[in-house]
């Protein structure tokens, strides 16, 4: 990547993952597992993902110009290297997948019940395509628009349900017990995987010391609107603690109305988590091609994300099937989220003693 | 160049994807329904009857265009085929965007609706906002007597909720309300209770569900007090009489003021014990020249006499809930549970046990204002 990035940019370029990831779900993963207690355990686990983010930054203080690719490289040669990218690349692109199934899925129940599910994918796919092509810094610039807008957009469903809520709902405010809570409910780091994205951040940097405040930054901001939509969606659906629905978030923006003139304003939101769809995706292509230029030394070149292109495409068609995106999204995902964070924490430790013991010589 | 001219193709191409003809639905081609009506069919085979009142745009007057309705009513095994049925009958596809009332009948209602609500809750055309009805009679026919009404709209249903902010004797209940209370809930659902009155059709107290049946119904005046118990209330008038003129009756207006209704639930020997504060404010609407109310005796008298109605009448509605419907539809629960840190400790106790044993205080307490425009010399 030829090009640096200054901290609005890069808060966006994390915060566009967050923002899919509350589209997508997750809080309604986190209620799933902790029932009432899902906005304690999301604040806890909000405290243990900023530790987790300074430890980040402090171990990339002697790493400004690399990322985790390179680190490996550094730490284990090849093989290591090749071993992380092809996590980073799986990792990457499971959400792509995941994504677009949940989004073309959510099309065809609500708007285009007779259209063909390759059309609804192509829409996706040729937006991917563009994006590619126009590449990352175009990519970058316009999410920190759309990444405005969503954030205005998730205000605005807070503001609008407000007079929905029933806090009484809440409670008992620790959740089923304790040990689920707090030991049980630190699995859901998962829904900080925002964090995985700090790892390529280091050499986009304009300025490297802007690198722990990016880190604290949009690891608040996560965890602030995490504990709203978590909050708001367990104080008017309690039935959602135990039902398996389209997505949680639409069903919000079903119950806004704003007196007699603004109702059904769900369609709106739609066309605004499609942008946030497309630019989150445009964002996970750019760094499967980036990691996969790196492990076969071809980094002039984006025409291979058209071959990805090609193979996510092919798959969505081949396994139109609920269960394995469901799985995917929630099983594999959480543990996969948890599995790469702790091998990349692990290259970064050892490269850190690496590094101190080549200067001490 | 190039870029371009791959951005214009890409955008062209999806224009083309998206517009084409052969999946569109155009508004001529719909018919919107305004109301739902679910009855006991008379067959054995199809036991659910399902009525919908549709609209029909109306432009053959001078008086521009009118909307009149039609209803239709099938006999059917569900509610997803009774709508394919009567789509067929149809000639246009019949759209439920509009449908701003499910009207239950009251039989069906007493013996179940677990069939057909999640089924309607699902329905991604059916707006969550959308009220949710238990007519005294047959769906249908209340459905055929809004239908005789000149020029009703989807508004029509909505009525009955505006009226709810002036007289309280009507509570709102939306069907997301409805669906989330039938699962594990800190409340029962209710649904508004409605029946034919002459020409047409009026909406008076609420129908109590104890999981997915109707269990009884609420007068006016308890629906009076289950909006003041549930922050819901707005304004109301009442009477009340004054011990030293019992013969003639004051209208009082009540209306909510800044402080909500606080309430309190503890458990002691197993029986929960809730307390109940409510605030309200008060004003003289009626009148009566033979007494001086302008006097601050005359006004402690009177807030007590207020005092004492809103007491009785809040403690008559919660015996007939916890005594005998079994049903907590005020929300009880959610006060039981803030006692409680974890799911576990909670588990110990069965609130649904609990609740019929349950003993009330009501602490009611109002400011009464002049309501007059002029005062007595």
């Amino acid at each position: 990547m030829n090009f640096k990035i200054g901290k609005f940019q890069a808060v966006s370029l994390i915060l566009i993952v967050m923002i899919n990831k509350i589209l997508l779900n997750l809080p309604k993963e986190v209620i799933k597992q902790s029932k009432t207690g899902a906005p304690i355990t999301i604040i806890y686990v909000g405290i243990l993902s900023l530790l987790v983010a300074l430890f980040i930054s402090f171990l990339f203080k002697k790493f400004p110009n690399e990322d985790i690719i390179d680190i490996s490289k550094f730490v284990g040669k090849k093989p290591l290297q090749i071993l992380i990218g092809t996590v980073f690349i799986i990792l990457f692109s499971t959400i792509i997948i995941t994504v677009i199934y949940e989004f073309t899925n959510l099309l065809q129940i609500i708007y285009f019940p007779t259209t063909p599910i390759y059309l609804l994918l192509l829409a996706f796919f040729l937006c991917m395509a563009v994006a590619n092509h126009v590449g990352l810094k175009s990519i970058l610039k316009t999410n920190s628009i759309v990444v405005m807008l969503m954030l205005l957009s998730l205000i605005v469903i807070f503001l609008g349900t407000i007079n929905n809520l029933e806090f009484a709902r809440i409670h008992p405010i620790l959740g089923t017990n304790l040990s689920n809570t707090f030991l049980k409910g630190t699995e859901n780091l998962f829904a900080y995987s925002a964090l995985l994205y700090l790892f390529f951040l280091a050499p986009l940097l304009k300025n490297k010391k802007d690198f722990k405040k990016v880190a604290l930054i949009s690891t608040l901001i996560t965890g602030l609107f995490l504990v709203f939509t978590i909050t708001t969606l367990l104080t008017i659906f309690p039935f959602i603690t135990h039902s398996e629905e389209v997505l949680s978030m639409y069903l919000l923006t079903r119950c806004i109305e704003f007196g007699d003139f603004l109702q059904r304003t769900d369609a709106a939101f739609i066309l605004l988590w499609i942008i946030s769809a497309f630019s989150y995706l445009s964002v996970s292509l750019n760094f499967i091609n980036h990691i996969f230029g790196k492990l076969t030394n071809c980094t002039e070149s984006n025409s291979y994300s058209y071959s990805f292109l090609g193979i996510f495409f092919g798959l969505l068609i081949l396994f139109q099937n609920q269960s394995l995106f469901k799985f995917l999204e929630t099983t594999f995902y959480k543990y996969y989220i948890w599995g790469t964070l702790i091998l990349s924490l692990l290259i970064l430790i050892i490269g850190n003693f690496k590094r101190k013991e080549i200067r001490s010589r | 160049m190039k870029k371009k001219l791959l951005v214009i193709t890409c955008i062209l191409s999806l224009f083309i994807a998206f517009t084409s003809s052969y999946d569109a639905r155009e508004t001529e081609e719909l018919s919107y329904a305004i109301a739902i009506g679910l009855d006991i069919s008379d067959s054995e085979d199809e036991p659910l009857a399902l009525t919908l009142q549709i609209a029909k745009p109306d432009s053959s007057g001078n008086s521009g265009t009118k909307i009149k309705t039609e209803t239709k009513t099938v006999n059917c095994n569900s509610f997803s085929l009774g709508m394919a049925m009567l789509n067929l009958e149809n000639v246009n596809e019949i759209n439920l965007s509009h449908c701003t009332a499910i009207i239950i009948s009251e039989e069906l209602a007493k013996q179940g609706i677990e069939d057909f609500i999640n089924t309607l809750a699902n329905d991604v055309e059916i707006r969550p906002t959308c009220n949710v009805l238990i007519s005294q009679g047959k769906a249908s026919e209340l459905l055929e007597k809004a239908s005789s009404i000149e020029d009703i709209s989807a508004k029509f249903y909505n009525s009955f909720i505006n009226s709810a902010k002036i007289t309280s004797y009507v509570a709102t209940c939306p069907l997301t309300d409805f669906y989330s209370s039938l699962h594990g809930d800190i409340k029962a659902p209710t649904a508004i209770y409605t029946f034919p009155k002459g020409d047409t059709i009026e909406s008076i107290g609420l129908a109590v569900f104890k999981d997915y049946k109707m269990v009884g119904k609420l007068s006016g005046l308890d629906t009076f007090c289950f909006n003041l118990l549930t922050n819901e209330f707005k304004e109301s008038t009442i009477e009340v009489y004054n011990p030293k003129d019992p013969s003639t009756p004051l209208s009082i207006s009540l209306s909510n003021s800044k402080n909500k209704t606080k309430i309190n639930v503890t458990l002691e020997n197993d029986i929960p014990k809730i307390t109940c504060e409510i605030s309200l404010k008060s004003s003289i609407l009626s009148a009566n020249k033979n007494y001086d109310y302008s006097t601050e005796e005359a006004k402690r008298e009177i807030e007590a006499e207020i005092n004492k109605f809103l007491s009785d009448a809040c403690l008559d509605f919660l015996n007939r809930t916890s005594k005998e419907y079994q049903s907590d539809i005020v929300g009880f629960q959610g006060y039981f549970n803030k006692n409680y840190l974890t799911q576990d400790e909670l588990n110990k106790h069965n609130w649904n046990e609990l609740y019929p044993k349950a003993e009330f205080e009501i602490k009611p307490t109002n400011y009464l204002i002049s309501g007059f425009l002029f005062s007595k010399d």
